[in-house]
């Protein structure tokens, strides 16, 4: 480093220590809670309107790694999905809509009940595709994988699933992937380009929020 | 108003509330009234997004209001939130307990149907011999029902039916759609009524306490409002045993705070309002604050399509429109498989079906979605439960919300008379679908769980005989005169009618006996 340098770097110091001893001098009013700042550091900040940001989705740029499902299960939730709902009618299919990493991540969260059938049911998929089919449920043809799901397809009326518990889980995974896929990003991206933009609804945002209880839940 | 001693304490601010209070200051009665949520501002607590645009596409979060089989991801927010105010029950007796805490309640989102009982419920043990008879009879409410339907604005049509009051309505009587014609003349062959829905319109859409009754009681300039008050329990002067006022906790900051009063208007809603008295330990003579807690099934009923409507050719009046087919069970016959009634809400429809409707998936279902769009109808229960004592709730003291006020632990159940009701809405709801000439495509005959109709009825139960009732004729406390209770939790039997209609009258008639009472110095 040169002298020159060095000396303008002590003078700084020096100037800093120098202002950091009349802070520590300075004697907050009434009122005040912390020493003033050089420049009040919310200012500005008042005025800021939103700032246009170029926002990219995230699965466009990163890649998922699941959290939930194991490898095996993924791939059953893949294939099961792209049979379930494939592309159709210039709408995105189940796939195409990051449906099976949304449902890693929602099911991941969700209730051991919920939880416990996910992963029972695709199991159960993938041993029921090794023993018809002696290959994993990930490979199997649309026909093969169809012969193993249509028994179990059943109809049914809101908040009353099936009951057997194949049903339960073919129906309930099914009206997930679909749901999942309808209101997905993709979704809405095609809706527009067809002209026929997605329907907004009232989303009602925490009201008055319990701060101190969310302190205390903690 | 000063720390002083306010005439009225009401404590809640949904319909029941809101009734009192328009009722009570309308006759120069100073009132405070006190609301556990605080007060919505649309233009700060809501915005108009798409699914796509939430956290999990619509569906209700993890872990919110698991109880609450309405809750999604636009609305989850609204719901009292089961971790901050629980509530117990066992495993094998499930119960959904529905509550907002928002100012005006539950008036902000209920369903708007307006039905007023008939005596073949207010008078049901002279009926069928279960139960208990009302202290009131339809004449009783008359005046009241009126009143209330005015307000309300319900829309509906006059008919000739015992089981189905008139009332005073803005009559709706345009023609059904040819779908409903089809239902309703099967319906008419087996001599079973069929008549158009009743609804309360209020005013812009809205039929709440906020905008019907709470503005005409804030004009008055007689009516205080502290939100975010959450009541721990009410206070009694222990040399007259009356009671005198409240303990509340600030619900944002904690803080205790108490209120005084000469009476106290319990108006929080069924369990709610059992839930204070219990914790108050007060007005429980009768041993029966807590039980006979009723609701209503829903669930059970039939999805079809009309054939003509299908591919598109839906128009021409053929769809769209509902009805209703109020109780026609047990009223001059006697069923040997359940006692009361149910109606039927009949929907026809000029969407798409759903899918669940379809056994099938992939392209071959997307070819039945297409071709069944606009055939869609439906019919659904709307029944009544038995009134049980051993459907109940106690306090469980083992467990306390966020505010450290004992929860209550419920205790109800289903039985074959519920059971068996549901599985005949279905059977009749199917043979007159087929009847009409329409394909059945889904049915299901098992009820909702316990409180998903959101129409928690009883706890509280009025009556002539202070031992086998907690309330009298004008729900007042028949152990403490200056403490009412206006909410459902006074009823009697649950009826299959949605009960806004009755808590509203029951509300009105009982803050006019507290007024002529408190001006005669009774109270």
């Amino acid at each position: 480093m040169e002298r020159r340098e060095f000396v303008r770097l002590l003078i700084a110091a020096a100037v800093s220590r120098s202002a950091m001893a009349q802070q520590a001098s300075h004697v907050p009013e009434l009122g005040e809670a912390h020493a003033p700042a050089p420049v009040p550091w919310t200012l500005g900040v008042g005025q800021l309107e939103k700032i246009q940001v170029p926002e990219t989705d995230p699965p466009s740029v990163a890649q998922f790694h699941p959290t939930f499902f194991t490898a095996v299960q993924m791939a059953t939730l893949r294939r099961l999905s792209a049979l379930l709902l494939p592309p159709l009618q210039g709408r995105p299919g189940a796939l195409d809509a990051g449906t099976p990493e949304f449902l890693d991540t929602f099911i991941g969260e969700s209730g051991a009940d919920i939880q416990r059938l996910y992963q029972q049911g695709l199991d159960w998929l993938e041993s029921s595709a090794r023993k018809s089919f002696s290959t994993s449920f990930a490979e199997l043809t649309d026909d093969q994988a169809g012969q193993l799901i249509r028994p179990w397809l059943r109809t049914w009326m809101a908040d009353h699933l099936p009951t057997e518990p194949h049903a339960h889980f073919i129906n309930a995974i099914h009206a997930d992937i679909r749901l999942s896929t309808i209101n997905s990003p993709a979704w809405d991206r095609a809706l527009c380009q067809k002209g026929n933009p997605p329907v907004e609804k009232l989303y009602w945002l925490p009201i008055e929020p319990d701060i101190f209880q969310l302190r205390v839940k903690q | 108003m000063a720390a002083g001693v306010a005439d009225v304490l009401i404590i809640g601010s949904g319909h029941s509330g809101g009734m009192v209070a328009r009722t009570l200051t309308a006759k120069g009665i100073s009132c405070l009234m006190l609301n556990a949520g605080p007060v919505v501002d649309l233009k700060k607590d809501t915005e108009h997004r798409t699914a796509s645009e939430l956290a999990f596409r619509g569906f209700r979060p993890p872990g919110r209001a698991e109880h609450v089989f309405q809750s999604d991801g636009f609305n989850a927010n609204v719901w009292v939130d089961d971790k901050e105010v629980p509530y117990t029950y066992s495993p094998d007796h499930p119960y959904n307990w529905v509550r907002v805490r928002l100012f005006g309640g539950r008036s902000l989102f209920w369903s708007r149907q307006s039905f007023r009982l008939s005596d073949y419920e207010l008078q049901a043990k002279s009926h069928d011999g279960f139960g208990e008879d009302w202290p009131v009879k339809l004449a009783d409410l008359d005046r009241y029902y009126s009143a209330a339907e005015r307000i309300l604005r319900v829309q509906g049509r006059k008919e000739n039916l015992p089981q189905f009051p008139n009332g005073d309505f803005v009559v709706e009587d345009s023609p059904f759609s040819g779908s409903l014609q089809r239902f309703q003349a099967a319906a008419a062959q087996r001599g079973l009524p069929f008549s158009k829905q009743r609804r309360a319109y209020g005013i812009d859409g809205l039929a709440s306490s906020v905008n019907l009754f709470l503005p005409d009681a804030i004009a008055t300039g007689k009516l205080e409002i502290v939100p975010n008050a959450v009541v721990r329990e009410l206070t009694v002067d222990k040399s007259t045993g009356h009671v005198n006022g409240a303990y509340f906790i600030e619900r944002l900051t904690g803080r205790e705070l108490s209120v005084r009063a000469r009476v106290v208007i319990l108006a929080a809603g069924a369990l709610e309002s059992t839930r204070l008295l219990l914790n108050s330990g007060i007005a429980n003579s009768s041993g029966l604050v807590g039980r006979y807690l009723m609701d209503q099934i829903y669930g059970a009923g039939i999805i079809c399509s009309v054939p003509e409507a299908r591919g598109g050719k839906g128009s021409g009046g053929l769809m769209g429109g509902t009805a209703i087919m109020p109780r026609f069970r047990n009223l001059t016959t006697r069923s040997q498989k359940f006692l009361r009634g149910y109606a039927l809400n009949i929907s026809s429809q000029t969407g798409a079906i759903d899918a669940r409707n379809f056994a099938d998936f992939g392209e071959s279902l997307q070819k039945k979605i297409d071709f069944y769009h606009g055939s869609g109808f439906s019919a659904t229960i709307m029944g009544e439960v038995l009134g049980r004592y051993e459907n109940h709730v106690t306090v469980d003291k083992d467990t306390v919300d966020a505010w450290g006020i004992p929860v209550l632990r419920i205790d109800t159940h289903y039985t074959d008379n519920e059971f068996n009701m549901a599985a005949d809405a279905v059977d009749a709801a199917q043979e007159l679908a087929e009847a009409a000439g329409f394909e059945v495509l889904a049915s299901n005959n098992i009820p909702n769980p316990p409180g998903y109709s959101i129409h928690e009825m009883g706890t509280c139960r009025m009556g002539n005989d202070p031992k086998t009732s907690v309330l009298n004729k004008w729900n007042q406390s028949h152990d403490i005169k200056n403490l009412f209770v206006v909410d459902a939790s006074s009823f009697v039997s649950s009826g299959w009618q949605n009960p806004t209609l009755t808590i509203v009258a029951l509300a009105m008639r009982s803050a006019e006996y507290l007024a002529d009472q408190m001006r005669a110095g009774n109270v």
